[in-house]
């Protein structure tokens, strides 16, 4: 106190100790959140976890943000994370990121691809993208980085693209074939989509050429559709897909039917229509059918209903070839991604179990929009062993959704890291979430 | 040692802000710096208030009818707003993105009533011409609909979300309904 007092009383010390002491609180409060920092050994995990919750010892690490919609995502042996851009930043539809200082944050990022699209996953000392027509791979050098980004090898292309459910996400199964979703550019298969009084064709053409999720080689270049096997049909639209290897099975999560109300304002009144049909989970083999259009599954009846367009009445049943879901959701969720965690880093019940990314709906409309979560799914031998639980929500940052533009953030992707982490993407409001586990 | 400084200066700051001033007053670079620092300080604590902030609430569904459009017309056009369009285009008229086009202050609705009334009977199929077809689902047409319903539809989105557009009237409808492709 007395330094203190001798230092007022001295004008240029005191004027000296002013500046020193303010620049040194700035310095102080900014530490923190400052992504400039210098190296940091330790992770630097988001004040208040970013705003979601997660069940206890769960932490949160914003890897990325500001990102132009990236959708899914891959990451690689070291940690980087190649994410695919559904619009292009700067002709750019892969964004490729890096963190040299090990913090948990990304601090360098490099783009390449000049197309837009969905899927993207590294197999085998590839990386395979994907934009809405065609699959491209590249060539990973040892750190897993591409050494041919102006100049990919294409695997397959003309795809069918006709905007409507166009993703084509992807999925690899290490043994030399990657499956990739073709959606049905419709509803419900309809002569004419999404009308009133429009019936449902008979068969579906559709069919033929879209509405299930197919597989290609990875070691042949340049195929086109018709080189590509139907793996599974009558899934209407599959973002979600992940192959698992522990029972080296294909799993597939559908987005339901949408309109039932609107469509059939007298079998179907405003409820439910938010509250059918089910959002799905199948284990898919070679050849199997999952029903659309012709059923749909019912959560709550437990049973495949004849979908209104093909003569059902909310309560006849069909579909008696089709495949029954291992998980049945409530509906509009759209699961856009699906991941088997095979990780150490979070405790076992997590092993071998399915978290689903939930985009979240629109069609509940004018009920409250659900969704906008991460989900988890126990599994074991290739079925669920319990109910399905929310892992990770509060992405939207709003308490009610009622219109999904309200929504900050809507989970897209999912990877797992190399130490176990799992890596959430979010194409509304371009941020990369990290999930690490830090629990006891 | 320097923590120690620190607080008891900033402590002195407060409790002598008089004194302090008057002295400092004297010294303006000092204080120009002073003021610069305490500036940074508060737009660090902005940031990361940002950053954390949470999107404000459920946006009001706006109805500014600057037109004068009859409240019967207006409630009727939302009956069928909320029978068949509501569900994609959404209660706030806010649309899904990339997906169903918003409808607020939207140019296709309040321009010229041709392409208007010719996507809300014919639809859309190959997708509406809004943003080089950045919406990925189809625009039904609902020619099923009398041309009362649609003109009260059509009056009521004109004048509904932040949009403003004259009155159409059934007879404007039929006309577009016969007219050939």
């Amino acid at each position: 106190m007395d330094m203190y007092v001798r230092a007022f009383q001295n004008q240029k010390t005191f004027s000296y100790l002013l500046m020193f002491s303010c620049l040194a609180v700035f310095l102080l409060s900014c530490k923190e959140n400052s992504k400039e920092e210098p190296a940091a050994p330790e992770l630097e995990f988001a004040l208040n976890n970013a705003g979601l919750s997660l069940p206890e010892g769960f932490k949160v690490i914003i890897a990325a943000d500001s990102l132009k919609n990236p959708r899914h995502i891959a990451v690689t042996d070291n940690g980087s994370i190649y994410a695919k851009l559904r619009e292009l930043d700067d002709d750019n539809g892969v964004v490729f990121l890096e963190d040299t200082d090990q913090d948990g944050i990304m601090d360098r990022q490099e783009g390449f691809g000049n197309y837009a699209g969905t899927g993207i996953g590294i197999s085998q000392g590839y990386l395979y993208a994907s934009s809405d027509e065609a699959v491209m791979r590249y060539t990973l050098d040892e750190d897993q980085k591409v050494t041919n980004k102006t100049a990919p090898d294409t695997i397959v292309s003309g795809l069918l693209n006709k905007r409507q459910h166009a993703s084509k996400s992807l999925t690899l199964d290490g043994a030399g074939n990657i499956y990739v979703n073709i959606g049905a550019p419709s509803n419900a298969c309809q002569e004419t989509d999404r009308t009133l009084g429009s019936p449902g064709m008979m068969p579906c053409p559709i069919l033929d050429s879209a509405g299930g999720v197919w597989q290609f080689r990875t070691d042949k270049l340049l195929q086109t559709f018709g080189d590509g096997k139907l793996y599974a049909t009558g899934l209407r639209n599959v973002i979600g897909l992940d192959w698992n290897h522990t029972d080296q099975s294909l799993y597939v999560t559908q987005h339901g039917r949408d309109q039932l109300n609107t469509l059939y304002p007298d079998l179907y009144d405003v409820k439910a229509n938010a509250d059918l049909p089910a959002e799905t989970l199948y284990r898919v083999e070679e050849g199997d059918d999952a029903g659309w259009p012709y059923v749909y599954y019912d959560q709550n009846q437990q049973k495949k209903i004849l979908s209104p367009e093909y003569g059902g009445d909310g309560q006849k049943t069909g579909g008696e070839d089709a495949l029954d879901p291992l998980v049945a959701f409530p509906a509009h969720l759209a699961p856009n991604a699906l991941l088997f965690y095979s990780g150490d880093q979070f405790p076992e019940r997590y092993k071998n179990g399915a978290f689903i990314a939930f985009h979240g709906s629109w069609n509940r409309a004018p009920e409250i929009q659900e969704g906008y979560n991460v989900v988890f799914v126990p599994f074991q031998n290739g079925k669920p062993t319990g109910e399905w639980e929310v892992f990770a929500e509060g992405f939207a940052g709003v308490d009610e959704v009622r219109s999904p533009r309200d929504a900050a953030h809507r989970p897209t992707g999912l990877a797992q890291g190399p130490d176990g982490s799992i890596y959430v993407s979010d194409d509304s409001g371009g941020t990369i979430y990290r999930i690490v586990y830090d629990g006891e | 040692m320097i923590q120690e400084v620190l607080f008891t200066e900033l402590f002195m700051m407060v409790s002598n802000t008089r004194q302090f001033l008057r002295r400092q007053i004297k010294n303006r670079i000092e204080l120009l710096l002073c003021l610069v620092c305490c500036s940074l300080i508060s737009s660090c604590g902005q940031k990361d208030k940002k950053e954390h902030q949470e999107p404000s609430g459920v946006p009001e569904e706006k109805v500014v009818v600057k037109v004068d459009i009859p409240a019967e017309i207006m409630s009727s056009g939302k009956a069928v707003y909320d029978q068949y369009c509501l569900v994609c285009h959404q209660a706030d008229g806010s649309g899904v993105p990339g997906l169903n086009a918003p409808l607020i202050e939207s140019d296709y609705v309040q321009g010229d009533k041709e392409p208007y009334l010719t996507i809300l009977l014919k639809g859309s199929l190959d997708g509406p011409s809004l943003n080089n077809g950045a919406y990925a689902n189809n625009m039904p047409g609902f020619v099923q609909l009398k041309d009362q319903e649609l003109a009260d539809l059509a009056s009521y989105v004109r004048n509904s979300f932040d949009n403003t557009g004259e009155l159409i009237t059934p007879e404007e409808v039929a006309e577009i309904r016969n007219k050939k492709d």
